[in-house]
């Protein structure tokens, strides 16, 4: 009987063994930069050590909406921030719709060929993205000079410095950047559909359309609301470097997204202490945002993710 | 969470950083070592005075001795340094050679996030072995630890302690010790103006100008209409390159744009911070209508109405904009050290230099000769071990010796000048085309070119129009006879017929359009954190507002977007911002008005 016990217990000590360096990871870089939080609370300033920083209490968060323009400027970084993930959410669809269609491709050198194409952005840095586009469409670029050359154009086009259309082309460079890549996790889900419900529809006379419609995309549905919940749960987080690169005087205003912010204020002006009150509320956000999708997810569809 | 964002935002400045500092690798140290494009005699008298300091130091005790047999790479954190990296080539050579000597420069402007180079640094606790940096800065960086203490040190050194007076000085403002020794000091008094040529006024090409008939320039409507008529003539320069009127860099901008603070002088107000210091000693806000920055603003707004801006303009930065200068591809350069990639004896024969050229409403504004520095100071790390503080002061006081001046402010004997029979120097031919060409040095002399290896530190302790005791002239070429005499060209001859003036000091000072007001080094008040806050915010609207301006489409545009700063700024607390600047500059006004 003790025996058995030991046994037992012996069993879940390993199991608990296996994920331990797991829960490590997790303590250590998700749980113990908390720590940081407390800068919020207090007057730091580089050069001068943080121990010596005073306790302000909730100064910083008061001052970031203490006034109309203060608060109009956090709104509109807020309506940058929804506007871009919202894009990017509501054409989640697209790298799912691109497996399918690549799927259909019968001639498989040229499947291979337009999947490494397409894939091979994401590997590319925003930085060295920037410097294709900058020599792309700077003023002396191959874009002006080939539209100067054909008379369409007198004066060069400042692609680069326009302030109109910021969304949708920086959902553009994104989306080009990413697209492939995303579709790698339907191509994979595509193949692990079971191919007798294809024969069956193929016997039942179901054109590929039909096939598509009825088989292929209702297999895909629960990967792409796996995927669409974790976009949720990101929403505020749409990453900061392809708006650093691209962000310059004339755009910023549509470019500045919470996080491209957060880092403006702390590393262009060494107010630590502020944008970490702002990352604060952003966390927070990000937290609500997921516990919503969550509920709603688990309303609609029965099933929850948390 | 915080942590990983760190971790993007350090990678990401890492690669920006990397990429920047390989594109600039072209090594473009592009501010040439001389505040004077001159055309006039030396002036003797301080001859003397100088004779007498040498005496003085040699009193002074020698350097402790210091072993060689190491080689040490010393980090030098450097505001000024327009290239990262190692110093290498001919330059480098001779501090390997002489000291054992590699310099690695870390150079915030270079990095593309200066600002943020520094907080991590200083967060990290070690800025560099040898530190450049603004007054303000070091004042900071001393109070938290990061600078060693040189007083028992410094008297050791005879060419630093002949500027004892300066070094003394400043160092009163930060409190007990010797932290940081001054910059571009000199020994001729604090209000003298040697120079032949103003900071910053209006300089344009000698040859399109006199195709236009040398018309007189009244106003700033003048200069832009001749601009526009230079660029129809010749739209492109010899090379078939695209030219403009004038050309601008976004990558030195602080609160404000550079390029306009530079041009604010133009009109006697200077930019500082969040306001505007006159040359009448007054005091305003950077944001005043009728202050210079508006004004000039407004120049650029209207020139790129008149489609003289380079279109590349919001998104260059310094160097391609200085390759342009170079290619004459831009035909109005402001401060007078851009002459330097302008101008040359030979182009000059040919009419050619860009010259000065005073508009008759200007009211130049102009600080005397940095007798007690400059405002940037070096210092040493705080964490450099005792052996290696002996190795880097004598180090600096080499930059101050006159073997080291010349080198720094000439260059080396042989490549550069020659020495004449009455021991007096003379510039070779690649001696006065070393900015201008590319001048390739031998290999035994270190190789590659001339500008690549110059001293890429770009900073010097002391000014080069201090008086060499081994000549009897000046450091900087340019006031040598040997120079004037050579560059008494054709250019010159015209520009004095037409002004009645042997220099554009002479002609200001003549007309009553420029008196020098006296120039002050002294440590002054630090952001708190909640100015430091306002302040960045403020020079992202101020700074984001300005490039739009320029390019805005009418007037009304222009006027729309300067009023919405003008009530943006206001929201982020740009009053308390000009509250704490006025007040932080009055002790330098008012030493200004007891030094006058």
């Amino acid at each position: 009987m003790l025996g058995k016990m030991n046994k037992k217990k012996w069993y879940s000590i390993k199991l608990f063994l296996y994920v331990l360096p797991f829960i490590v990871l997790v303590l250590l870089f998700s749980y113990y930069p908390l720590y940081g939080w407390l800068y919020a609370f207090y007057d730091y300033r580089p050069p001068r050590p943080f121990s010596d920083a005073e306790f302000v209490g909730i100064k910083w968060f008061k001052s970031l909406v203490e006034n109309p323009v203060k608060v109009a400027q956090l709104w509109q970084v807020l309506k940058n921030t929804f506007v871009m993930s919202g894009i990017t959410l509501g054409t989640s669809w697209l790298p799912m719709i691109f497996a399918v269609f690549l799927n259909e491709i019968r001639c498989v050198p040229f499947r291979k060929f337009v999947q490494t194409v397409t894939t091979l952005p994401n590997f590319i840095s925003w930085v060295l993205v920037y410097s294709v586009a900058f020599s792309l469409f700077n003023s002396t670029g191959m874009m002006n000079t080939l539209l100067l050359n054909l008379g369409l154009i007198k004066e060069p086009v400042l692609f680069l410095q326009s302030s109109d259309h910021v969304w949708l082309t920086q959902w553009l460079w994104l989306t080009w950047k990413n697209l492939g890549w995303a579709a790698i996790m339907y191509i994979a889900a595509i193949s692990s559909i079971d191919d007798e419900l294809f024969q069956a529809a193929r016997v039942d006379g179901a054109t590929r359309m039909q096939q598509i419609r009825y088989i292929t995309i209702p297999s895909l549905l629960p990967t792409f609301f796996v995927l669409l919940m974790m976009n949720i749960g990101n929403f505020l987080s749409n990453g900061m470097e392809q708006y650093y690169v691209f962000q310059n005087a004339f755009n910023k205003d549509y470019i500045q997204v919470l996080d491209l912010y957060v880092y403006n204020l702390a590393m262009g002006s060494g107010s630590y202490s502020v944008s970490v009150a702002l990352s604060m509320l952003k966390s927070i956000v990000s937290v609500l945002l997921l516990v919503g999708a969550n509920t709603i997810s688990k309303l609609t569809r029965g099933e929850s993710f948390l | 969470m915080k942590k990983r964002v760190i971790a993007t935002i350090l990678a990401t400045v890492l690669t920006a950083s990397m990429v920047l500092s390989g594109c600039g690798n072209g090594g473009k140290q592009e501010t040439p070592a001389t505040n004077d494009g001159g055309n006039q005699e030396a002036p003797a008298a301080p001859e003397a005075d100088d004779g007498a300091e040498e005496e003085a130091s040699g009193e002074a005790p020698a350097a402790p001795a210091v072993s060689h047999d190491q080689e040490l790479t010393l980090e030098v954190y450097d505001v000024a340094a327009n290239y990262q990296g190692l110093q290498t080539g001919w330059y480098g050579k001779i501090l390997k050679d002489k000291f054992n000597l590699v310099l690695n420069i870390i150079a915030p402007q270079v990095s593309g996030d200066g600002e943020a180079l520094y907080q991590t640094r200083t967060a990290a606790g070690n800025l560099g072995d040898i530190i450049l940096l603004d007054n303000a800065d070091m004042l900071e960086c001393v109070d938290v630890g990061l600078v060693a203490d040189i007083s028992a040190d410094i008297k050791n050194y005879p060419n630093l302690m002949k500027y004892w007076e300066q070094i003394e000085k400043f160092n009163a403002g930060i409190g007990d010790g010797i932290w940081a020794i001054p910059t571009e000091m000199n020994s001729n008094g604090p209000t003298e103006y040697m120079s032949e040529t103003v900071s910053s006024m209006p300089r344009i090409p000698w040859d399109f100008y006199s195709e236009l008939g040398k018309p007189d320039l009244n106003n700033l409507d003048d200069l832009l209409n001749a601009l526009a008529e230079m660029q129809k003539a010749h739209p492109t320069n010899e090379a078939g390159d695209k030219a403009y009127g004038m050309t601008l860099w976004k990558d030195w901008d602080s609160t404000s744009i550079e390029n306009v603070n530079q041009l604010t002088k133009w009109y006697g107000q200077e930019v500082n911070g969040s306001v505007l210091i006159g040359e009448d000693h007054s005091i305003v806000p950077l944001t005043d209508k009728n202050g210079a920055y508006y004004k000039m603003l407004k120049f650029f707004f209207k020139a790129n109405q008149l489609g003289i801006v380079d279109p590349d303009s919001a998104t260059q930065d310094w160097n391609s904009a200085c390759d342009k200068m170079k290619q004459k591809r831009t035909y109005l350069v402001w401060n007078n050290w851009m002459q330097g990639f302008t101008n040359s004896p030979e182009i000059g024969e040919k009419g050619a230099n860009y010259m000065g050229m005073p508009l008759k409403d200007m009211k130049v504004f102009q600080t005397s000769d940095y007798y007690y520095g400059s405002g940037r100071v070096f210092g040493v790390g705080a964490q450099v071990s005792e052996e290696n503080k002996a190795r880097i002061l004598e180090f600096l006081d080499w930059l101050a010796s006159p073997e080291g001046l010349t080198i720094q402010h000439a260059g080396t004997e042989g490549l550069i000048y020659t020495v004449n029979d009455d021991g007096k120097y003379t510039l070779t031919e690649d001696g006065y085309n070393r900015f201008t060409s590319e001048i390739m040095i031998p290999e035994d002399q270190g190789g590659g070119n001339w500008t690549d290896g110059n001293n890429q530190v770009n900073q010097w302790i002391v000014a080069s129009i201090e008086m060499n005791p081994v000549t009897g002239e000046t450091f900087v070429p340019d006031l040598w006879a040997s120079y004037l005499e050579k560059n008494n060209t054709k250019t010159t001859k015209e520009w004095r017929e037409k002004y009645g003036a042997q220099n554009e000091v002479e002609y200001l000072k003549n007309s009553g359009m420029m008196s020098p007001v006296p120039s002050i080094n002294m440590s002054l008040a630090i952001d708190t954190t909640d100015i430091g806050l306002i302040r960045s915010q403020c020079k992202t609207i101020v700074c984001d507002t300005s490039w739009k301006a320029i390019f805005a489409a009418d007037e009304a545009a222009f006027d729309a977007l300067w009023d919405d700063m003008v009530s943006q700024l206001e929201g982020f607390g740009w009053n308390d911002l000009v509250a704490f600047d006025t007040e932080k500059y009055q002790p330098v006004i008012d030493a200004r008005k007891a030094a006058q």
